[in-house]
């Protein structure tokens, strides 16, 4: 068997053990493991094994996994994001649909103080949902609006997935959360507009009944600074700092991490018991990550081995295909796996092979990363690997409500994301322009 | 999927009535290191958020802060390791395991149980192979930092890996050989 075959075979063994339900990172081990046996032998094999597990994590950037990952977790807790919607309610409340366009933009304005889908996704769910039901909207088009919206939640820095991206494509973190911005404000505006267009033409599916409720309340001017001061303030720390110069990624998601804890305490949202749950699940959402990562490195150094990456360029870039089809193709895959397997576990399986191609292609990679978190966040909102609709699921607890309509009610959000992409694949500036000044 | 979690969780208490004491002295250790690295977290954290006050404030940087997070790191994820596992968050797909259980539970279970057994060879090996490296660094006399600043040898780190990762393939082994009885006994059920 030639490398290149033994690349193939290890991709297609892999995407097959893993829909097995084999866990991903060890899945990755063992066909990298028997990738480098058959290229070179046992022994090489070891030696990078042994290597890739003691060295590959030892990354002062990797720090800034569970710094965020905790950073988000409390802010879930301590009703930040509540008070963001609130806030949004209260300004759109004279907009057709206004609840629906307050919980993408409150939805964009946490996103920017957490980088998992999941935390919007949670947070959302026991906020907004039961307040647009209280007005009238279905629940199926609720539930649609929170699970499209909380993909900005990895798109607008800080983001997990943007950092996985960084990290596999030796961007720089920093360039990276830049580049999520523009998009996140474009992805944002296309969903405000698709609720107003689907308010409009399908009344039907947004509205169950006339709303009857009381109109949210009026606050009062110490009220409004009592509920947006720690968002903003979080906000201007994190990121103000990131994009000031003053701290570096790992150091925002520290100080952030340590602001959210000081927010959680002074709002008596945290006791004892609740803080180390939550310490104790920010570590397992760690150790899974950077599990994958750890394997992921193997898995793609393997790759390199086999030569395959090196060869799909030549055969894709020459002749007949060209770089365009090549994105395409690749964003389709992206899409397609998206309905299988989780993000980050796409983004570590396609890019070793994928990232040598598009740098071939001459593509700028910080655009090209762009594309690829908006194809893989779509994968969040589509049957039958939809991580977010299934938070959303679990965390709405409701037994009327299935599956099936969250992704129903999502699904009006897939489409715009796809239209969102073909804009972003048009316009490369709204990625680029803020990253690579 | 929620329900599916406390349903496990129900059986893993149900289990742990009749847990042998060398197992719940083990689950001990495992959640207790896992505790350990958890409370790293925040170490972590304050760390760097000393260093970033120590720049601004003070106009300099900690020494070997960036090192130091890097190996913290590397210690968290080793020592969560096997509580991970315990707990089943390791990132895995659930689409085919929960169509098998309901149609056929048999091959469902022996799947699973591979599984685990591949995971403690694999956890095994990289408990094997850094070994070797521990060895080589302690003949060698490897350290990190600045030599005449300040410098740390590596081999307590390499230990705590080699640790984890030897906690984290008995787990996996422990996992196996209860889903391979589970795999028995129900088998014995249906003759």
């Amino acid at each position: 068997m030639t490398g290149i075959e033994i690349g193939v075979l290890a991709i297609v063994l892999l995407v097959v053990l893993i829909f097995l339900g084999m866990p991903i990172g060890i899945g990755m081990l063992f066909v990298s493991f028997g990738g480098v046996s058959l290229i070179r032998n046992e022994g090489v094999a070891m030696r990078m094994f042994g290597a890739v597990a003691n060295d590959s994590l030892r990354e002062y950037l990797f720090a800034v996994v569970p710094l965020f990952v905790l950073m988000g977790l409390l802010v879930t807790v301590s009703g930040v994001g509540k008070d963001t919607f609130d806030l949004f309610e209260r300004l759109l409340r004279r907009v057709t649909a206004g609840l629906g366009v307050a919980t993408v933009f409150a939805n964009a304005v946490f996103a920017s103080i957490t980088g998992i889908s999941i935390a919007s996704a949670s947070v959302f769910s026991r906020v907004a949902v039961p307040e647009m039901v209280r007005h009238g909207y279905s629940k199926q088009f609720a539930t649609g609006v929170v699970a499209g919206s909380s993909v900005l939640g990895m798109l607008i820095p800080p983001s997990l997935l943007m950092i996985v991206y960084a990290v596999l494509a030796e961007e720089s973190v920093g360039r990276m959360f830049l580049a999520g911005v523009g998009p996140g404000i474009l992805i944002a505006v296309v969903f405000s507009l698709t609720i107003l267009g689907l308010a409009y033409w399908r009344r039907d599916f947004v509205f169950e009944r006339a709303d009857a409720a009381p109109p949210a309340e009026n606050y009062s001017v110490l009220q409004i600074i009592g509920k947006g001061a720690p968002i903003v303030s979080l906000v201007t720390l994190v990121l103000g700092g990131l994009y000031g110069g003053f701290l570096n990624p790992t150091e925002a998601g520290a100080i952030g991490a340590l602001g959210a804890l000081v927010i959680a305490l002074l709002r008596r949202s945290l006791d004892p018991k609740s803080f180390w749950s939550i310490m104790v699940e920010a570590g397992q959402v760690t150790v899974s990550v950077l599990f994958l990562i750890l394997s992921a490195t193997f898995f793609s150094r393997m790759l390199a081995m086999s030569g395959l990456p090196t060869a799909l360029a030549e055969v894709l870039l020459s002749g007949s295909f060209g770089p365009y089809i090549f994105l395409v193709a690749f964003l389709v895959m992206v899409i397609l796996l998206g309905c299988l397997i989780d993000s980050i576990s796409i983004m570590l399986i396609l890019l070793p092979i994928a990232l040598p191609v598009a740098r071939e292609a001459g593509f700028d990679l910080i655009w090209f990363g762009v594309l690829t978190v908006v194809a893989v966040e779509i994968g969040l909102l589509t049957p039958p690997f939809g991580l977010s609709v299934y938070t959303i699921k679990s965390a709405m607890d409701d037994p009327d409500l299935s599956v099936g309509d969250i992704f129903r009610g999502a699904f009006p959000f897939v489409l715009a994301m796809i239209f969102a992409l073909v804009i972003l694949v048009g316009f490369p500036q709204i990625s680029t322009w803020l990253a690579r000044q | 999927m929620n329900t599916e979690n406390q349903t496990m969780t129900k059986d893993g208490a149900a289990l742990r009535h009749r847990q042998p004491l060398p197992l719940k002295i083990w689950h001990r250790i495992v959640d207790g290191m896992g505790a350990l690295g958890t409370f790293l977290i925040a170490v972590l954290m304050l760390i760097i958020c000393s260093d970033v006050v120590a720049r601004n404030l003070l106009g300099a940087s900690l020494p070997l802060v960036s090192e130091l997070s890097a190996l913290t790191l590397v210690m968290i994820v080793f020592l969560q390791l096997g509580t991970t596992i315990r707990h089943n968050r390791l990132a895995r797909t659930e689409m085919f395991p929960d169509f098998a259980a309901r149609h056929f539970p048999w091959f469902g279970n022996f799947v699973a149980m591979v599984w685990e057994g591949i995971g403690a060879l694999a956890c095994g090996t990289i408990a094997y192979s850094t070994y070797g490296i521990l060895i080589k660094d302690l003949n060698a006399g490897a350290f990190i930092g600045v030599t005449g600043v300040l410098t740390l040898p590596t081999s307590p780190f390499r230990v705590l890996i080699l640790i984890g990762a030897a906690v984290a393939s008995i787990q996996f082994a422990i996992q196996f050989f209860a889903a391979a009885r589970q795999l028995f006994r129900s088998r014995g059920d249906v003759i």
